[in-house]
């Protein structure tokens, strides 16, 4: 089973949502894809099931276009929508039977996923009595009551509490291991660095980073050094010409240069330890998610302001 | 096709269901079902004796249907000199003789109160009669006056030719019996008939086909529209809810239906409502024609209204954005008012009437009126529906467009120009 996504292009008038956007997803796990606002992860995802019409390219699952591939699919769209004046059941087994269940079958899968979300109690409840999070429940659980194997979730995390977010955590674990395919889409760095093997970057409906996100980073090299220690470290540090990034309740945060930024660190650490200073830390690491979008984004900003 | 089926199903019985829950649904019925509960009472006690006319309790010396008016008379008459003595005999008006001078206070008096009234004789040969009254509403027997005054003036006209005065007035009063009759269907109780479901099928299409855009406008309002079409093709999922919602209208319409036979049979006696009201002619294949008028012209409104609920991304946007829809909706139903108001004179005539049946807009609301009346022709009928048939395939293909295309636009209003982008886009 594999999703490829080749060529894809969306307009509206005279704006691309979308350019000639590629990617693949040939195993099971959790596939991201980040950008701002208005990148085109939506539409991208709209296009890849079908909702909207696609100007060029195509969507295809194990050969076929998504829409008509027969695949069970589930999305969960950033803007949460449930029938407020409906019984939670009633509205699960409703969705169940759209998505090909019988109505038995719906209320069965149903009543298991409120069960497994802690909801149970809530069945005959009208959606509007429930808390934000139990509704975000309902809404997952419209989204997964048929057992999809391609899930897109559309900023799937946005106004979690912590217990709710550990609960779609476990899930989406859970999911990625049982071999189901799953999209994420976020402008959450975090969200996706914690998740995804592979990623795309959008950018005003371009991918400006594609590919795995260990190599991505390995691709930077360390590029910041923690350290926590005596004051004397810090001094040492700057001495040896890092400079100091920021401070922070846990040590403080140097660059690193691009060129030789492992040797620099080594010979630090030997003159700290030659002068009797041990550091307390001293944690060499690749730029975060969140660095090399801002990166990427800036310089792609910055390529736009040069071009005007 | 049996997953589209189930898919159209699901969204029928989901939009029923949530239809018929909701109080308004049940607080309509109420009303309708007092209104008729009230009609099968109180009609009978108010005009219903069931037993003579107003003519005949004239005939036998009791008081005149006429009587109780106050009637100022300015007589400027030679010949009718004795016109106040004619007007409280006969019409048992209490006259009063006036001077023209005193006219515009007497007007005032006739402003002030409905059962009193003036009347004017001139002074030329045949003298002119005017009779003032409150207003064009007000229910002055303003025929029986003038008629009495006419014939006064023939029993004079008759005496100065040498006629005996008594022979004269005998002649000139003399009533010949009337016999009215009609050949075609419209009696008056079809006309009453045609016209209450006339109303009940405007009622119904316009509160259904408000229920549909509401639907569909609280659907993409709440974002529930995005999981949806993720389903369901957007045409299955409009199909469903206009299925559903038609068949809340219909369980509603027929719901109502009974209920008013069942009054009418067991509440009013005969001749209830009055000498000459029966039952309406509804025969087997005109109340299965008036199901299908009311189908057809509610798919036709409510794919409409759909694809008015489609447009707009929030709730308080809907009343501007359905302007255009209700507008049409009011002028056919009007169209079908004015069939069924000038109708009688004219279905027979094949104007009016036929005209309105062929329009597919108001062709629901013509058709009670004329299936009732039973004035129409297999042909007629034929065409009409055709008609309709092929203006809702039109419309429901311009909807699914609009449909499709509107359902996952979010921000202002869309406006005609931008779904035919959005359309072709």
């Amino acid at each position: 089973m594999a999703l490829t996504v080749s060529g894809l292009t969306k307009r509206f008038g005279s704006n691309v949502a979308v350019d000639n956007l590629s990617f693949s997803m040939q195993e099971p796990g959790v596939y991201g894809l980040i950008g701002t606002n208005g990148a085109g992860k939506t539409t991208t995802i709209r296009m890849i099931l079908d909702m909207l019409p696609i100007d060029a390219g195509e969507a295809r699952w194990e050969g076929k276009p998504v829409a008509k591939s027969g695949v069970r699919f589930g999305y969960m769209p950033e803007e949460r929508g449930i029938y407020m004046k409906t019984k939670v059941l009633e509205q699960l087994v409703y969705y169940g039977q759209l998505r090909g269940l019988g109505k038995r079958e719906a209320a069965r899968a149903a009543r298991a996923w409120l069960r497994r979300l802690g909801v149970a109690e809530y069945e005959t409840v009208i959606a509007e009595r429930l808390s934000k999070g139990n509704q975000q429940k309902i809404q997952l659980i419209s989204t997964l009551i048929h057992d999809p194997q391609l899930l897109f979730l559309d900023e799937p995390f946005s106004g979690l509490d912590p217990l709710n977010t550990q609960l779609f955590h476990d899930l989406l674990q859970e999911m990625a291991a049982g071999g189901k395919f799953v999209i994420l889409s976020s402008h959450q760095m975090s969200t996706v660095e914690e998740y995804c093997r592979e990623i795309t970057l959008l950018h005003k409906g371009r991918a400006l980073l594609q590919g795995n996100l260990k190599r991505i980073k390995a691709g930077y090299g360390h590029t910041r050094l923690l350290l926590e220690g005596a004051e004397e470290t810090y001094k040492m540090a700057r001495d040896g010409g890092l400079t100091q990034l920021e401070t922070r309740a846990d040590g403080a945060v140097f660059a690193l240069p691009e060129e030789n930024a492992d040797q620099l660190c080594e010979r630090l650490l030997q003159r700290m330890l030659a002068a009797g200073l041990m550091p307390l830390k001293f944690v060499l690491s690749e730029p975060t998610l969140h660095e090399i979008f801002i990166e990427k984004v800036a310089g792609e900003a910055g390529k736009g302001g040069a071009a005007a | 096709m049996k997953q589209q089926r189930k898919q159209i199903m699901a969204v029928a019985g989901f939009t029923f269901r949530e239809a018929v829950r909701r109080k308004s649904f049940w607080v309509t019925n109420g009303i309708f079902f007092l209104l008729i509960l009230a009609a099968c009472i109180i009609l009978p006690q108010m005009g219903g004796s069931g037993g003579a006319g107003p003519g005949e309790e004239a005939l036998e010396g009791g008081a005149a249907p006429d009587a109780g008016y106050t009637c100022y008379l300015i007589n400027d008459s030679a010949v009718l000199s004795d016109a106040g003595d004619v007007l409280a005999q006969r019409l048992e008006f209490d006259v009063r003789p006036v001077d023209a001078a005193q006219k515009a206070e007497i007007l005032g008096k006739i402003r002030a109160d409905g059962q009193v009234l003036l009347l004017e004789l001139g002074a030329e040969q045949p003298p002119e009669v005017t009779i003032t009254t409150k207003d064009f509403m007000s229910a002055a027997p303003t025929d029986a006056i003038w008629q009495a005054m006419a014939n006064l003036y023939r029993v004079h006209a008759f005496a100065q030719l040498g006629y005996d005065a008594a022979q004269s007035e005998a002649i000139v009063q003399t009533q010949l019996p009337l016999a009215q009759e009609f050949a075609g269907g419209t009696n008056v109780s079809n006309y009453a008939a045609g016209m209450a479901l006339m109303l009940m099928m405007f009622l119904t299409i316009y509160i259904h086909g408000y229920g549909v855009a509401m639907s569909v406008a609280t659907e993409k309002s709440t974002r529930v529209m995005e999981t949806l079409i993720v389903s369901a093709k957007p045409t299955r999922i409009l199909l469903g809810k206009c299925i559903g919602m038609g068949l809340v209208g219909l369980s509603q319409m027929l719901g109502v239906l009974l209920f008013s036979t069942a009054c009418a049979k067991l509440l009013v006696p005969p001749g209830g409502f009055g000498p000459g009201i029966a039952l309406p002619s509804m025969t087997f294949v005109r109340a299965v024609l008036l199901v299908v008028y009311f189908l057809l012209g509610y798919a036709l409104f409510s794919m409409i209204n759909s694809m008015c609920g489609a447009m707009v991304s929030k709730m308080e946007d809907l009343q501007s954005a359905m302007m255009p829809a209700s507008m049409v909706s009011v002028f056919s139903f009007y169209g079908g008012y004015f069939a069924m108001g000038v109708g009688p004179a004219v279905y027979s005539a094949g104007s009016v009437g036929k005209l309105m049946m062929y329009i597919p807009f108001t062709a629901p609301y013509a058709a009670p009126g004329i299936l009732l009346g039973g004035d129409y022709t297999p042909g007629l009928v034929a065409a009409s529906i055709g008609g309709m048939i092929v203006a809702i395939v039109l419309v429901a293909w311009i909807s699914s467009k609009v449909y499709a295309a509107s359902v996952l636009h979010y921000g202002g209003r869309l406006k005609f120009g931008e779904v035919r982008k959005l359309i072709k886009g």
